[in-house]
């Protein structure tokens, strides 16, 4: 026989039936013999019938229309994505989404540090142009250049004028020189030999070809003592 | 004696797993996945009243509860494609549903009140009441009955977790084994928290209805 503790613990189990038979008979008993218990019992009934009798709330019409909406929405969006190339498309959607979200907080910032340092560099750099200069052994990196004078030893005794295409070898040294038939190719014997005496003791920068020197061809006008000119 | 519980039997958990149109439940899910309108009509054919019935209960606000029941179905559907069928569709719905109203009452618990103090002069428990529209619908004063709204009031004052058990219950009338799949507790809790909620409404309305009706609250038969 249970006490009243034991069934009051029960009744709401009690009245779900979800009690053993042998527990079942003894409550029942219990209930026929205790009158707090009974009348317990029969609120707690009272109780369970009036929650089940409340009135069910209609669904108002717009949460319906809502509803089919969103269902609408979701089987279109679900057959956009059915089989192989959905499921691809899809992928790709999600890349481009993960990307997009990881890039666009460091977009702003990236961008507006980049305007910021092309801006501050076109403001320096107007201030550091005057120590770029040329120095005298570069090695011009230009693709083609031609051969240059280094230093002349000038021999001509006279006043004349004198202009001779030498071609110099890779090592600035003078292999062969003519006189163009328009700069007096009808120099005398003499004044052949005292040119080539002269284009001896001349050194040359030899010409170039993406930095390697490289022999070639270079136009040079003697005016006098202390002049020369030289046209590649 | 008692009613006997109402348990699903095989025929009836069959039954209840018959969808027409669409076979048993797995071949439901299959349309659903497939984006087969029909499968979310019948989809909501069956389940939006008491999914609307189960969040009306568990917020006390039915206003909120149109968008709650939107977030729940919203979720369904989202997740229909990694639902593996661990539970049925009922339940593995309805523990949505109940999340969902728990997740919305909480947060209610928590932002409502600041939203509706800032810039107020007046302060006092019942500025909520009168600021908030609390007012019976017409649907409420058609259906007015002093006992029916005694139990309502009852039922939203109790503690939320013996509530839940309580109206999936007595409102869904759902097997323990189903409210215990659905709040994801064992057995032995679900009756318990029946046990107390069904206890904390019997005092409630003990409170409300005997001081003012004289209600004896005893169990009378015909013949008395």
């Amino acid at each position: 026989m249970m006490d009243c503790q034991q069934v009051k613990l029960t009744l709401s189990a009690f009245q779900d039936g979800r009690v053993l038979d042998s527990e079942r008979r003894d409550i029942e008993q219990h209930l026929a013999a205790c009158d707090a218990c009974a009348e317990r019992y029969a609120q707690l009934e009272l109780v369970r019938q009036s929650v089940r009798g409340l009135p069910r709330r209609p669904v108002p019409v717009h949460v319906i229309f809502a509803l089919r909406s969103l269902a609408s929405k979701e089987a279109a969006r679900r057959r956009y994505y059915a089989g192989l190339c959905g499921a691809l498309r899809a992928a790709g959607e999600r890349a481009s989404l993960w990307v997009n979200n990881l890039m666009r907080p460091v977009a702003l910032p990236a961008a507006g540090g980049l305007v910021s340092a092309v801006f501050l560099f076109t403001l320096v750099l107007t201030n550091f142009q005057g120590i770029v200069r040329n120095h005298p052994d570069d090695v011009p990196l230009a693709v083609v250049t031609a051969p240059t004078v280094r230093s002349v030893l000038f021999d001509l005794s006279d006043d004349s004028e004198v202009t001779l295409d030498v071609f110099v070898d890779e090592q600035g040294r003078v292999l062969d020189f003519t006189i163009p038939e328009s700069f007096g190719a009808g120099a005398s014997h003499e004044m052949r030999r005292r040119l080539a005496a002269t284009l001896l003791m001349t050194s040359f920068n030899p010409a170039t070809a993406f930095g390697q020197p490289v022999s070639g061809w270079v136009r040079v006008k003697f005016r006098g003592r202390s002049e020369i000119d030289v046209r590649g | 004696m008692p009613p006997v519980d109402r348990e699903f039997g095989p025929a009836e958990e069959a039954a209840a797993a018959h969808w027409p149109g669409f076979g048993d439940e797995e071949q439901l899910l299959e349309r659903l996945r497939a984006g087969d309108d029909a499968a979310y009509e019948a989809l909501l054919e069956r389940f939006q009243e008491p999914v609307y019935q189960l969040v009306c209960r568990l917020i006390n606000d039915p206003g909120e509860a149109g968008d709650v029941v939107q977030d729940v179905f919203l979720k369904v559907f989202r997740g229909v494609g990694s639902f593996r069928g661990q539970s049925s569709l009922k339940t593995w719905i309805y523990r949505i549903a109940v999340n969902e109203a728990h997740n919305r009452r909480r947060w209610f618990s928590r932002h409502r009140k600041p939203e509706v103090d800032l810039g107020g002069e007046e302060e006092g428990p019942d500025r909520l009441e009168r600021l908030s529209d609390r007012g019976k619908t017409p649907y409420d004063w058609t259906l007015n009955n002093e006992m029916r709204t005694a139990i309502e009031e009852a039922l939203e004052g109790i503690n939320p977790v013996f509530r839940s058990a309580v109206v999936l219950r007595d409102l869904e009338e759902l097997s323990y084994e189903e409210i215990a799949d659905i709040l994801d507790v064992s057995i032995g809790t679900v009756k318990s928290r029946i046990l107390r909620g069904r206890e904390a409404l019997r005092r409630a309305l003990i409170e409300r209805l005997e001081p003012a009706r004289g209600l004896s609250f005893l169990p009378q038969t015909a013949s008395d």
